[in-house]
């Protein structure tokens, strides 16, 4: 039976606790004790048992954490971002129609949606030209973010229309308050008569414009505050343009950049996202007025 | 919690911490068995296992992170994972009966351990578990178990020792524990 001394030194030595010196010669003893030597083997097999016994203990403890399975939990975040999806296009579309049909004037416009089917009812127009217009590739479009109080009671909440290249899809019209440079001649289209029958004007580059090209938020948007246009996105001085047009006290402002028109709403002063027009009728109309 | 904060705690032998990164990550390393030709269970069984290893080294204050941790525990399971798949390869091969009567006689001395083990007290438990296992500084096991000092708590260990040492020898022959 080991001493309480030599006890304490197979402990130490199989616990790696002894320093270089003290485990050769301790090894050298072991060697020329086979009684120690036997007891090392015994408290050996000890000390490996109680690793054994930590090691299950702790599996156990491992064991008992709930985690969700690797198939399972994969199905189900699967599961979960699929729903997560299909919740939020489903709060998005029912925001943008609830948006567009009820408080027009507060839409800032969701970044990309799938089109609605078009508006038929021409009383409903406020731009004469610009009756159902087609657009060539349906997919996806910003809707403009403009229209009255009239138009909104006017404007039913219409599902939406998936892009179908066998079917021609209508996109819905950009709807325009107050001025259209078309002069067709609509009788039920009296604000735009009004503008254009003469009495409109023309202004380019009235509003002075501020570019904020760094802005992390708002990367195509625009604001119109304080007298002053703020264009947010890759706008080179030159490269774009800013129509003005005025009928009676209403003033209806157009951006022109990179080949495209887009309709810029003054009525509020929120930041809103620049949505092409789609009209070819008014786009014709503008690139007349700007050529003149 | 961040990486250092999870790695001083389960240097502290925290066991919330080491709970904390299970969960964390065993999608990551359950895959990589699972996409190696291993079954869930093996997955699990591999992860829990390099866990263990990451466990003890880090309270042994014998592992010096250079790492991410994740990258620390990705490559025991790698490690494990390969030793295993070399086992079963073995195992279809030859040798089955040799290996299995080998891990009996291990397995039946673990059981006899842990059942004297079970016979000591929950701090006497505790303090072989952190001696041998996490191989914990006397300072540290006193600080864990609240001793006083290191004094208290080697004295505490020793006479634990003795006590199982005494009940393994006195419920078993000192052959069952020789070759």
């Amino acid at each position: 039976m080991a001493s309480e001394k030599e006890f304490e030194l197979l402990d130490d030595y199989i616990s790696n606790r002894l320093n270089a010196q003290d485990r050769t010669a301790f090894e050298r003893k072991i060697e020329a004790d086979p009684a120690l030597k036997s007891e090392l083997q015994v408290q050996q097999r000890i000390a490996e048992g109680i690793r054994h016994a930590r090691a299950a203990e702790l599996k156990t403890m491992l064991q008992n954490i709930p985690v969700s399975g690797l198939q399972g939990g994969q199905a189900s975040l699967g599961t979960k971002i699929g729903l997560w999806v299909a919740g939020a296009a489903i709060v998005g579309a029912g925001v943008y129609f609830y948006l567009n049909n009820e408080t027009a004037e507060k839409v800032t416009g969701p970044e990309t949606v799938v089109l609605p089917e078009p508006e038929k009812t021409a009383e409903n127009a406020p731009v004469p030209s610009e009756a159902q217009p087609k657009v060539s590739d349906p997919i996806t479009e910003t809707p403009s973010p403009a229209a009255t109080d009239e138009q909104k009671e006017s404007t039913p909440a219409v599902p939406p229309v998936k892009a179908d290249d066998s079917v021609e899809t209508i996109a819905e019209r950009p709807v325009i308050d107050a001025f259209d440079p078309s002069d067709d001649g609509n009788a039920d289209n009296s604000t735009a008569q009004d503008a254009t029958a003469g009495s409109s004007e023309t202004v380019k580059d009235r509003l002075p414009v501020s570019i904020d090209k760094n802005n992390k938020k708002y990367t195509f948007h625009y604001q119109i505050r304080d007298g002053q246009i703020f264009l947010y996105g890759p706008f080179e001085k030159g490269l774009y343009e800013i129509m003005e047009f005025f009928s009676e006290n209403k003033r209806t402002i157009f951006l022109f950049h990179q080949s495209k028109y887009y309709l810029l709403n003054d009525e509020t002063e929120k930041v809103k996202p620049l949505a092409p027009i789609t009209d070819p009728v008014l786009i014709q109309k503008l690139k007349e007025y700007r050529a003149n | 919690m961040n990486e250092k904060e999870i790695f001083e705690r389960i240097c502290k032998g925290d066991e919330k911490a080491l709970e904390f990164l299970y969960k964390k990550y065993y999608r990551m390393m359950t895959k990589l068995v699972i996409t190696n030709s291993g079954t869930e269970d093996e997955a699990r069984d591999v992860y829990q296992d390099a866990l263990i290893v990451f466990w003890q080294k880090a309270n042994s204050g014998n592992l010096v992170l250079t790492s991410k941790i994740s990258t620390y525990i990705y490559s025991i399971c790698q490690n494990l994972w390969r030793k295993e798949l070399d086992r079963k390869k073995r195992l279809s091969r030859e040798e089955k009966d040799t290996a299995v009567s080998i891990n009996t006689e291990a397995a039946e001395r673990d059981r006899i351990i842990l059942r004297c083990i079970e016979q000591l007290g929950d701090t006497c438990k505790k303090v072989l578990m952190y001696y041998y296992f996490e191989e914990m500084s006397m300072q540290d096991i006193a600080d864990k178990l609240g001793f006083a000092n290191t004094d208290t708590a080697k004295t505490k260990k020793y006479k634990c020792k003795k006590k199982l040492d005494e009940l393994v020898k006195s419920q078993y022959s000192e052959q069952d524990f020789l070759d």
